[in-house]
């Protein structure tokens, strides 16, 4: 009873995730945490927080002051190392034009996602609703990515600026 | 058939957020574009890779959205247009990834997708299986199944264009 007692009563307090690339600071997010809830909760809020990461990924690389947090560690027990945790992401950051808006959007992806499936995932973002997108490339002259690589095959680096493009054929093959 | 009713203000109104668009596509990509609201045509000068021969892209845009604009190229005053010398020429070695959408037909060229209006038979096109101009929206539903071009705003079009302007050399038309 005691210990039911203690996870119901037991204190709250705000952590602050900072997302680190590259030794920097590219995005941080403040959770309110019961102080018996595991890492592993924790994580799933910070998820559904942030909007992306996978929790999985999280737990792969957490740490408070440098000091590596463990799933079944509890917040408060992490908490003693600060309140302020960091995750280094692995993901790569794309941002990504689409030429019917003028602002572009930020894409957190996995290196292995296929660039057909980004540029999927980046279209319904700017509300296409059809077609065969794809990528192009802002270098001289600009490059249409194939659909059936990886992102780490296309040679896409973190930072790396695309744009959207419909990839399908047209009707006349002068081969 | 109503859409030869539509006025030109109308179009003005509908078709401004997709300008926006398309003109921070054109800045991006360091592409001159100018809009004109009150002629409703775009013109927009292409550097072909290689020599960066220019290339005199012309939009005509009365009854759009209804109609499929009016895509062709034009000489360098923007008087003639689709004439073979003004169409640059898609490359067959490196062979491209799809089918360019630059069609030589009949004495000149056209940009053969179901957004341009000019590939319509009933315009004197190539394509009597798309129905009128006015149903462009279905005929590019129905070819973007097929897995060819689907673009629906004027900067997706314009990008479109692009993507296959960067696959040609030379001209399809000696002057």
């Amino acid at each position: 009873m005691d210990q039911i007692g203690g996870r119901l009563g037991g204190d709250r307090m705000n952590i602050l995730l900072e997302i680190e690339e590259q030794n920097e600071v590219i995005r941080s997010v403040e959770v309110e945490l019961g102080d018996d809830e595991t890492i592993e909760a924790a994580a799933a809020r910070f998820v559904a927080a942030l909007g992306f990461l996978e929790a999985e990924e999280i737990l792969a690389d957490l740490t408070a002051e440098g000091e590596r947090l463990e799933r079944h560690h509890t917040v408060h027990h992490a908490a003693r190392h600060g309140r302020s945790w960091r995750h280094r992401h692995r993901r790569l950051r794309v941002t990504v034009f689409a030429p019917r808006d003028p602002k572009p959007k930020e894409f957190f992806w996995n290196r292995s996602l296929l660039v057909g499936e980004a540029a999927k995932d980046a279209a319904a973002a700017f509300g296409y609703v059809a077609g065969n997108p794809g990528f192009q490339t802002f270098s001289q002259p600009p490059k249409t990515l194939d659909n059936k690589l990886t992102l780490e095959a296309a040679h896409i680096s973190c930072g790396e600026k695309l744009e959207l493009v419909d990839t399908g054929g047209g009707v006349f093959d002068p081969r | 058939m109503g859409a030869c009713l539509i006025p030109a203000n109308e179009t003005r109104i509908m078709i401004e957020p997709e300008i926006r668009g398309a003109l921070a596509w054109a800045d991006r990509r360091e592409i001159a574009s100018a809009w004109n609201p009150e002629s409703l045509e775009m013109r927009t000068v292409l550097r072909q890779p290689g020599d960066l021969a220019e290339f005199f892209l012309r939009g005509r845009f009365d009854r759009y959205p209804f109609m499929a604009p009016e895509w062709t190229f034009s000489d360098a005053i923007w008087a003639r247009a689709g004439q073979l010398v003004d169409f640059p020429k898609p490359i067959t070695n490196p062979a491209p990834p799809t089918a360019s959408i630059f069609l030589a037909f009949g004495n000149g060229g056209v940009i053969c997708a179901p957004f341009n209006r000019l590939a319509y038979k009933s315009c004197a096109g190539p394509h009597g299986d798309w129905g009128g101009p006015e149903q462009w929206f279905e005929a590019s539903a129905k070819t973007s199944a097929q897995k060819q071009v689907r673009a629906d705003t004027v900067g997706d079009m314009l990008q479109v264009i692009y993507r296959d302007f960067l696959l040609t050399r030379g001209r399809m038309g000696n002057a």
